[in-house]
């Protein structure tokens, strides 16, 4: 079963994985980042303290094989004057 | 591994401790000690429940396995507590896994004679009564905390939680223990675990967690916390400190 690493990034923070975790597939890892993802942006990025977070997967020979970043956009919009009440 | 025993060790548990003398002497000749090693499985989803445990400095887990296989840990017991009883005390079979996340010692009882003992002696039953009301107490209020709070947060609780318990500020807990309880992915307990070590709030080494600063930590931490150890005092006699 091939081991893989997972590195998280959020803004200037960066968490090394150094002991990795077995999965069956890249489609598995793929999956695992995608929560992690998801779960570190669903604490950090309502907070305003990150707005990306990114998810770097390595290989067994540390080599990058995928990536996956959760975002979070705001836009607030000026609204359009209302029409004059008849 | 049952190990001889004296009542002072039985009364490592505070529920032991707490318990009328003539109720602990009448329960001694049948209570045995067990070692529970890290990642030891008491009981596997429906096995029939033979013993009831009663902690000393081990914690133990209650893991709900899903369908697809994830799991998230539902509800645990360290010195304040027992297992092996209410939850299966009609059926006496286990919900889910019982797995050992910090090595220790428990007291141990065959659930006839606890069951039998419940029966005759009142003290007993009013204090396991009482335990049973702080623990659904306590499971309201993880029910709220998953669905609310975040991971930040509910890491803080464990790991001021497990201090509580084993009374030490080097926990024996892993990244891969750690996601297992919160059912989250262990990159994410490491990136938590690591923005606490860089806030001064803990160090780590290879399998541990050290407390630096339990007060920042409680900073940290949710209401759900203090809340639960708030119930435990007000139902249960609980250690001054």
């Amino acid at each position: 079963v091939p081991r893989f690493y997972f590195d998280v990034r959020e803004g200037a923070s960066f968490t090394p994985d150094d002991e990795g975790l077995e999965c069956a597939s890249l489609d598995a890892a793929e999956r695992l980042a995608a929560e992690s993802a998801a779960e570190i942006g669903r604490d950090l990025l309502p907070k305003g303290d990150a707005r990306e977070v990114t998810v770097e997967v390595r290989n067994e020979h540390r080599q990058r094989v995928l990536t996956v970043t959760a975002s979070l956009e705001i836009h607030r919009v000026d609204p359009e004057p209302l029409p004059p009440r008849a | 591994m049952v190990l001889s025993a004296s009542k002072a060790d039985h009364r490592r548990n505070l529920l032991l401790a707490a318990l009328e003398p003539e109720d602990l002497a009448h329960l001694e000749p049948h209570l045995d000690i067990v070692i529970l090693p890290k990642g030891t499985i008491l009981y596997e989803p429906h096995d029939p429940i033979r013993y009831t445990y009663f902690p000393h400095d081990a914690v133990v887990c209650l893991i709900n396995i899903m369908e697809e296989g994830q799991f998230v840990e539902v509800a645990s017991f360290g010195r304040e507590g027992l297992f092996g009883l209410i939850s299966a005390i009609v059926s006496r079979e286990a919900f889910g896994r019982y797995k050992v996340q910090v090595p220790g010692t428990a007291s141990r009882i065959a659930i006839d004679r606890i069951q039998q003992a419940m029966r005759t002696r009142p003290k007993l039953r009013r204090l396991v009564l009482g335990y049973s009301e702080a623990l659904l107490a306590q499971t309201f209020q993880t029910v709220s905390c998953n669905a609310i709070h975040t991971v930040e947060a509910r890491c803080c609780n464990w790991l001021l939680s497990t201090r509580d318990r084993i009374d030490e500020d080097v926990l024996p807990l892993t990244h891969a223990d750690l996601a297992e309880m919160l059912g989250v992915q262990r990159s994410t307990v490491s990136t938590t675990l690591r923005t606490f070590q860089m806030q001064g709030l803990i160090t780590q080494q290879r399998g541990g967690i050290t407390i630096a600063d339990r007060a920042g930590l409680e900073e940290i931490a949710c209401e759900c916390y203090g809340k639960i150890r708030q119930t435990f005092t007000r139902l249960l006699p609980m250690p001054s400190s």
